[in-house]
């Protein structure tokens, strides 16, 4: 037997070994966790209207204690719309994926067919303070700790422009950084 | 078929896939992160897969969407753990061994942990769990011709460390 057969022998035979290991059944625990998961996405969803609403109104506020104007803190026009970018590594998910920028806080994204990425993304939202936007994409997926990202945005002929400010979720800054190509 | 014996059998459809799929799972990821996390990280997944079941089921592969929910998150703790662990390192605070152990403890063991996450979750994959490399590779978002390169990469370095040959050849 040579020796790359004997490699790739030893390498079956010990990582096989794990097959001897019992494994407890946690049914129970997995169910609990899921109707976890369901009353914690609801409660966000209500605590995600909520902030909006107080974001919203201390903006006002804001403005009309202000001397100047604030900063764009509206969805700017050139934010609006679809972008499309295709993704070709990471752990995302291969494929074009498409960012609808909807009427605040709305934001839908699709991706390629049959990626977890896309099936575990819920809808999210979007807030835009001026030259960044803070999304909560993946937060019922892949970014569970890191709830927001923000990313700095440019709009240039008909392209976006998206680059990391803080985001802890690196699934996230996998698919949003780099440039995106408008839509319908 | 009423709603009422479409969720029943819902139900037990899942309870028949969680039985066959879960122990896999994480044995699996036993030798990608700690054995306590790999339970942790199996259960993230499958209660996802839980409330995602109606629409995931009738996918052509569930196993493939757990599998992938599961290496997405094991690839994030690793990384976690293994940021961590340089930074006590650095700062000389006496860092416990967070990539390890792996199950099963031996030296295959310890010389995989060596390998970045990536080309561990290949090796796991293709040699732990049998599955063809195009397999492989569309479950850890690779190209079949990264994952091949990967592969070759992991296996070199898994030879030097455990003073066999390898060549170009996967058996």
């Amino acid at each position: 037997m040579s020796s790359p057969d004997r490699l790739d022998r030893l390498l079956r035979t010990e990582l096989r070994r794990a097959d001897d290991f019992p494994v407890e059944s946690r049914y129970h625990a997995v169910l609990a966790r899921s109707a976890q998961r369901t009353r914690r996405r609801r409660t966000g969803l209500v605590a995600t209207a909520a902030i909006l609403v107080v974001t919203g109104i201390g903006g006002v506020l804001q403005w009309q204690s202000s001397p100047t104007p604030p900063a764009v803190d509206q969805p700017h026009a050139s934010l609006s719309g679809s972008w499309t970018r295709t993704v070709t590594e990471g752990t995302v998910g291969d494929g074009a994926w498409t960012l609808s920028f909807e009427e605040a806080p709305l934001l839908a994204i699709e991706g390629p067919p049959d990626r977890p990425a896309t099936s575990v993304t819920d809808g999210a939202s979007y807030a835009v303070r001026g030259d960044q936007v803070r999304v909560n994409i993946f937060v019922n997926g892949a970014c569970d700790a890191a709830q927001v990202g923000a990313y700095r945005w440019t709009v240039d002929a008909g392209l976006l422009y998206l680059d990391v400010v803080e985001d802890d979720c690196e699934v996230r800054q996998e698919l949003l950084i780099g440039t995106w190509v408008r839509g319908s | 078929m009423r709603s009422r014996d479409r969720a029943d059998a819902g139900a037990e459809a899942f309870a028949w896939f969680f039985a066959a799929e879960y122990p896999r799972v994480v044995r699996s990821l036993s030798h990608l992160v700690r054995r306590e996390d790999a339970e942790d990280v199996a259960q993230e997944a499958f209660a996802r897969l839980h409330q995602h079941w109606a629409k995931v089921s009738r996918y052509e592969r569930p196993d493939a969407w757990v599998r992938r929910v599961a290496l997405n998150q094991a690839t994030s703790l690793a990384t976690r753990e293994g940021k961590r662990y340089q930074r006590e390192r650095r700062a000389d605070l006496g860092a416990r061994d967070v990539a390890a152990p792996v199950v099963p403890d031996t030296r295959v063991g310890d010389a995989l942990r060596t390998l970045p996450v990536r080309q561990r979750m290949l090796v796991v994959l293709y040699y732990y769990e049998d599955r063809p490399l195009s397999d492989a590779a569309e479950l850890v978002d690779m190209t079949p011709g990264a994952a091949k390169v990967a592969l070759h990469r992991a296996r070199q370095a898994l030879a030097r460390l455990l003073d066999e040959e390898t060549s170009d050849e996967l058996a």
